[in-house]
């Protein structure tokens, strides 16, 4: 079974899945690591949604190939910044649990 | 190597001369000494005074390099010079300060950070406004974490985890965008969307990418981040996030949405216009319950973008133009305040709006000065923050949004509650010594400098608006 005779729809569905699941782990986690891996979900739902596009929208170009590539290489810079914060944070608090960070009041 | 020789490098020289400072300090912070690191703030000045002399001397070019990613055209480099000149003003300001992270680091962020703001001015393309986004704010997460404190890292993690899901949002939100025209380019994407029908997927692509920005430029609904890292940063940090990254925000949103979605206009014009409201009315009331002062203009702040937003319910040419023009004479004042905040600060003086009482006999030039920002916040004439609301509320009156006009008008009158508590405890108040409060010599020149632009802004704006060509 060739790539083609699936629809593009099944990847934007799937794509679509994967970024509910990770907007879901950002809204009800409470650890900040976790919350941090949902972000990556939902980093790799666009993506998916990108690399999808780019070949069945724009087989011919690759732009949407290269932009998940720089996607790729941003979701590291990011990663590496927020576990640096969450290590900072675990230093001052002794816990990576949000609840615990009541510091700021309206 | 033929794509090297089709690059007009001239046209890039702001953000190369940006990028190679950026370079020199973080190497500077590694093999100097103690002693030598203090010039670091100086050659950070140099590099920002430098970069806008090149702005200035590219000025009037419009071009893009790069295959259409990178263009330079008149509003982005307004916005970069105001970027550069509101940025200069903080170093200065801040050459005397204690940090609690190297001087090296602490000023090879920022210039990394204005670079990402200056590549973001000048995107054309998905791909580059994304990547100068994260090239902004990863630097500001790692700034807002700078002091060891638990408030400082609280901050920072907020900052971050609300930004990086902001990211993602404005992110998908660009693939659907992709999906539907097949472009990256904001013209191509233009030329294609005009073809099509308006469909749900461009509403959804829209609301995505209004959401990602909008928490850039701190917008209510997406605004929780902003009390919080304005008040638990360092402040030259605070200072720096007054003015920096939202230029950029607003850069972003005005290359995006008036070329790539033009055909939808009436649609996002309408939920910037609610867009605006909320954040005046949710800023202002919730300022007027502080009492700590940074929060306090982290919330004025929050307002301000409601201001700003109007610029963009008018879309039109107007509209962006009085946007502008209140953008800088906002940052130069919110930068001010925040300046009279380090230096009250650095003397070992409280942050609640308690502690400036009878500020103005411990240092009457500094007090004044405050006095001239904040009523620059609330618009009084003849200050420019009265000028700047002139143009953007006329704009707004001009294409029918009056009852848009209204609503800022009572929000700048309800504004002025909070914003008076803080000049009467400086005047009205009994200080609590009566022991002069000194402010080092570059502190004291950069509060002078954007006094002195304030004023003259405000009596005689037309020598700004004509280089803007309103």
């Amino acid at each position: 079974m060739s790539l083609e005779s699936i629809p593009l729809s099944y990847y934007l569905i799937l794509s679509a899945i994967l970024f509910g699941i990770g907007l879901a782990g950002v809204l009800l986690r409470k650890n900040a690591v976790t919350i941090l891996l949902s972000v990556e979900i939902m980093l790799n739902a666009a993506n998916l949604n990108l690399v999808a596009f780019s070949r069945y929208i724009t087989p011919a170009a690759a732009s949407g190939q290269i932009f998940a590539l720089f996607v790729m290489a941003i979701a590291a810079a990011e990663v590496a910044v927020g576990l640096a914060l969450v290590l900072t944070i675990y230093r001052n608090v002794k816990s990576v649990n949000l609840d615990e960070f009541n510091l700021f009041k309206w | 190597m033929e794509w090297l020789q089709q690059v007009n490098w001239f046209v890039l020289a702001p953000e190369l001369i940006i990028f190679s400072f950026a370079i020199i300090v973080l190497v500077g912070e590694l093999f100097l000494s103690a002693n030598a690191k203090r010039s670091l703030g100086v050659v950070t000045l140099i590099g920002l005074i430098a970069s806008l002399a090149s702005v200035a001397g590219i000025w009037n070019i419009e071009t893009t390099q790069f295959n259409g990613m990178f263009s330079v055209d008149l509003t982005a480099n307004i916005l970069k010079a105001i970027l550069l000149v509101t940025t200069s003003l903080m170093v200065l300001g801040a050459l005397k300060s204690r940090f609690s992270m190297g001087e090296g680091e602490f000023f090879s962020l920022i210039l990394f950070s204005v670079l990402g703001t200056m590549f973001m001015a000048s995107s054309a393309d998905l791909i580059m406004l994304f990547i100068a986004l994260e090239l902004t704010v990863l630097p500001a997460y790692v700034l807002t974490a700078g002091r060891r404190s638990a408030r400082s890292s609280e901050a920072a993690l907020k900052y971050f985890l609300l930004g990086i899901v902001a990211s993602v949002i404005l992110l998908y939100g660009m693939t659907l965008l992709f999906g539907l025209t097949g472009q990256t380019n904001f013209i191509a994407i233009a030329k294609e969307l005009a073809k099509q029908k308006i469909d749900a997927t461009l509403a959804v692509a829209m609301l995505m990418i209004i959401v990602g920005l909008g928490f850039k430029v701190a917008a209510v609904p997406f605004h929780f981040w902003a009390p919080d890292v304005y008040e638990g940063s360092p402040v030259p940090v605070a200072t720096y996030l007054a003015a920096g990254p939202k230029a950029g925000g607003f850069a972003a949103i005005i290359h995006l949405f008036p070329v790539a979605l033009a055909s939808v206009k009436p649609a996002w014009a309408m939920v910037f216009a609610a867009l605006a409201v909320l954040s005046m009315t949710v800023g202002n009331f919730v300022a007027l319950a502080q009492n700590q002062i940074r929060r306090l203009l982290g919330y004025s702040a929050i307002a301000h973008t409601g201001y700003l937003l109007i610029g963009l319910a008018v879309a039109d040419q107007i509209g962006y133009s009085s946007m502008i023009f209140y953008f800088f004479v906002y940052s130069l004042a919110a930068l001010g305040a925040f300046l009279v905040v380090l230096a009250t600060t650095e003397r070992g003086i409280g942050e609640s709006v308690t502690d400036f009482a009878g500020l103005h006999k411990r240092a009457p030039m500094v007090a004044f000065a405050m006095a001239v920002f904040l009523f620059s916040l609330v618009g009084l004439p003849p200050l420019a923050g009265f000028m700047g609301k002139l143009f953007l509320f006329s704009a707004a009156v001009k294409s029918n949004l009056i009852w848009l006009a209204v609503v800022a008008v009572l929000n700048s009158v309800v504004s002025f509650g909070y914003y008076v508590t803080v000049i009467r405890q400086m005047y009205l108040a009994p200080p609590v010594t009566d022991k002069a409060m000194p402010v080092s010599a570059p502190l004291y020149l950069s509060i002078m400098l954007i006094v002195a632009a304030i004023i003259v802004l405000g009596v005689y704006p037309t020598a700004f608006l004509s280089i803007i060509n309103l």
